[in-house]
């Protein structure tokens, strides 16, 4: 009697079977399990009451392991309900046998597993989540790879140009575009530098003042002379209500341009790529990449920014390049908050369209009591190291910013105090007084030139460390190597304010 | 020598075993998620007289794992191509195949492409395709397909914990001792879905009518691998076949009635 409440008022399912299989013995918990009365399990075979997969796996693995084992233990199987609702349970079995080994009964428990099943799939779902995250990083690495290669065999055919010049102003004109192949390696190295902090896909982006029409500018000029070995055109058309000075990551401009610029020519046998760059519809700067190129089929259209599909072999071969960079411009536009949008028609050509929220530079930057107007102001540059100095005073001259340097910190407040100074480049290392303690001087001195403009001047500017230094009281950051764009950009703003 | 080697080398691939002696061959072929076990308690009836092969398809049992190739084994033509190996390498002819499950289509393309090799063909619980199809049921759907693959990751840790010795609740006789049970559940988890994929998503009706080999079809009742109605559109188009309804239920009547199978083959086979 006790025997019989115990099999009854067990917590988990359990059964007695014949020798065929056929249950002959059921107890109230295998009832609630499996939504059956006990009159419709008696006589069923147990392998029934699964899912047809689980009864597929049953029938190939399980009944044969049963009958040549002797026992089964914690199966994960679906018990199929009438509503067709499954549930996930383990089940057991063991085969009784008399005296000559001919099965007389078999035994069965299923227990509940539906929330043990719950774990070991968010825990499967997890493991499938790690293997996607480690290929991505696989077709990062591979991205990068190609777009470095890129620009250093631009540097090494132009180095061998140089050797090769006519004259000195043809020399002059290869070795900007060589200035301007390392400047984009180095945006690259400053990108792998960035992907490095964050995990892929988390890229941050950088918002400082550059001259735009000189970028898109810059960028074509890099591109133009391949185009025109290959009798193509790259023109830019740029509307006259387009902010000069913006504010925005120009990194990602430049590899967005030299990507969609770069892959338009290859797909194109004649005539070229036109960029249009425009006040666009949401208050930023509107963007069209246009070429005349082969153009996409519909079927290929969907497929246009999948790294994988576009990384192919064939493509490699007839295009040269992992065809990875689109799928990184989807990134760098949807990073901005935009979208990607493309439209193209076979044999006549692609169109690639995207707004970034650049601000208009003039209207951000914070307004200033300095009575400076442009040409007028004074640039004070604080700088020990003697080849930057010498740098950063060339470029002043060809801005015709009137300028004086200094090389320690001490020199730079001393300098500031005496007044007429509008901006003060301040490096960061300096002897003396370094830049830090050189801003914390300027800012504690009487009278209004405690309020000049202070642009901190740094091997290392990332957006973390520019934040950081506009909280300490930077008004700008620049980053070194000094570029012309930028630092015009930052006068102008300054300078202007 | 160099063909010696080859043929050992094959020999051991598949885990070849030759039993018994007579002038005729028979070839016991096991199905999906088994091994040569599966024929334990069937091919030593016929030991007395008939020379007896048994082995295991790649992957399985004690065959050689690294001679796995997917390519190869992309189909079940590359599994009958593999019998035929070893039925070259031993060097027999007019042989009765006996097909368990996946394996009686895998013997009838053996037969298929070398009728001289396989003059009588044994299915057990055949099924020629196990999806649903226009006017045609064999029972399964894409879905179930994707199940079962399911099953099989889900149970990978399951499946290989049944070899481990288990101490509570071991029966006093286990009918297998640990080293068969390890045999039988050695599959790698990659290989067992790639020859569930192969297996359940064939589709061999067309293949059916061509075999030159006498056929006898050998249906288990409530069988839901391979229903009633397949087995007898197997039988329907293979013309001449013979058709035997058994009294054992489920997919295994090799393991649940050994007695009763061969029973129907010395009777319609050796008539």
């Amino acid at each position: 009697m006790s025997l019989e409440l115990l099999f009854d008022e067990a917590p988990c399912g359990l059964a007695m079977a014949d020798a065929q299989g056929r249950l002959t013995l059921v107890n109230r918990a295998l009832v609630e399990l499996t939504g059956l009365t006990q009159d419709e399990l008696l006589g069923r075979r147990v392998t029934t009451l699964f899912s047809l997969a689980g009864q597929m796996y049953f029938e190939t693995h399980l009944d044969p392991l049963l009958r040549l084992q002797g026992f089964l233990r914690e199966i994960a199987l679906d018990v199929r309900r009438p509503d067709g609702v499954l549930l996930p349970v383990l089940f057991n079995a063991t085969v009784q046998r008399d005296a000559l080994g001919q099965v007389l009964t078999r035994s069965y428990t299923l227990l509940d597993a539906r929330e043990r099943r719950g774990f070991e799939r968010e825990l499967i779902a997890a493991r499938k989540e790690a293997e996607a995250a480690s290929k991505a990083r696989a077709d990062f690495i591979s991205y990068l790879s190609h777009e470095v290669r890129t620009p250093l065999q631009g540097l090494l055919g132009l180095t061998e140009l140089v050797d090769g010049a006519a004259n000195a102003k043809e020399r002059e004109l290869h070795l900007e575009v060589v200035r301007r192949s390392a400047e984009n390696l180095l945006s690259l190295v400053n990108d792998l530098l960035d992907f490095g902090k964050a995990d892929a896909g988390k890229l941050v982006l950088e918002r400082t003042p550059f001259d735009l029409p000189a970028e898109v500018q810059g960028v074509l000029a890099l591109l133009r002379p391949k185009a025109a070995r290959r009798g193509l055109t790259v023109s830019c058309d740029l509307a006259l209500d387009v902010p000069t000075t913006v504010v925005g990551d120009v990194v990602k401009l430049r590899q967005l341009l030299m990507n969609l610029v770069g892959n338009g020519l290859k797909f194109t046998e004649r005539g070229g790529v036109t960029v249009r760059v425009f006040r666009g519809p949401n208050g930023g700067v509107g963007f069209v990449v246009r070429d005349t190129g082969i153009g996409l089929s519909k079927e290929q259209l969907p497929l246009l920014f999948e790294a994988i599909t576009q990384a192919s072999a064939d493509t490699a071969r007839r295009f040269g390049g992992t065809g990875l960079g689109l799928a990184i411009c989807r990134q760098l536009v949807e990073l901005h908050g935009g979208r990607l949008e493309v439209d193209s028609e076979q044999g006549v050509g692609t169109e690639f369209r995207f707004e970034l929220p650049y601000a208009d530079a003039a209207s951000t930057s914070p307004q200033r009591e300095s009575p400076a107007t442009p040409g007028q102001g004074r640039v004070l540059v604080a700088e020990d190291n003697p080849v930057n100095a010498l740098l950063v005073r060339r470029t002043l001259e060809r801005l015709g910013v009137a300028h004086e340097v200094v090389s320690d910190g001490e020199a730079a407040v001393e300098r500031v105090r005496a007044g007429g100074v509008s901006v003060a480049l301040l490096d960061l290392q300096m002897p003396r007084l370094d830049g830090e303690a050189a801003l914390r001087a300027i800012r504690a001195l009487p009278g209004p030139a405690a309020r000049t403009s202070l642009v901190a001047f740094s091997a290392t500017v990332d957006a973390h460390e520019r934040q950081a230094l506009l909280r300490l009281g930077f008004d700008e950051c620049l980053a070194k190597p000094l570029n012309e764009a930028a630092l015009r950009a930052v006068l102008r703003a300054l300078l202007t304010g | 020598m160099q063909n010696e080697r080859v043929s050992m080398d094959i020999l051991r691939r598949n885990n070849v075993k030759v039993r018994g002696s007579g002038p005729r061959t028979l070839v016991f072929s096991h199905g999906y998620g088994c091994d040569q076990n599966m024929w334990r308690h069937v091919a030593p009836g016929f030991e007395d007289t008939h020379r007896v092969i048994s082995f295991d398809h790649v992957g399985y049992g004690g065959s050689d794992v690294s001679a796995f190739d997917p390519k190869r084994l992309g189909d079940l033509r590359g599994y009958a191509r593999d019998v035929l190996d070893v039925l070259e390498a031993l060097d027999v002819r007019d042989t009765v195949f006996v097909g368990h499950s996946v394996s009686a289509m895998i013997g009838l393309l053996a037969s298929n492409l070398a009728p001289e090799r396989i003059a009588e063909l044994v299915l057990v619980c055949p099924s020629p395709r196990y999806l649903d199809d226009d006017g045609y049921v064999g029972g399964f759907s894409r879905a179930d397909i994707d199940g079962l693959l399911a099953s099989l990751d889900e149970n990978y840790l399951g499946w290989s914990r049944s070899m481990a010795p288990v101490i509570m609740g071991n029966p006093a006789h286990p009918e297998l001792g640990q080293e068969l049970t390890a045999s039988f559940c050695r599959t790698h988890p990659a290989i067992a879905s790639h020859f569930a994929k192969v297996t359940f998503l064939s589709d061999n009706r067309d293949d059916l009518p061509r075999t030159r080999a006498r056929t006898l079809v050998l249906q288990c009742k409530e069988d839901v691998i391979a229903p009633l109605q397949v087995g007898q559109y197997v039988h329907q188009r293979i013309p001449g076949s013979r058709f035997v309804l058994l009294d054992a239920t489920g997919h295994c009547p090799n393991l649940s009635a050994p007695a009763e199978v061969i029973g129907a083959m010395k009777q319609v086979l050796f008539a």
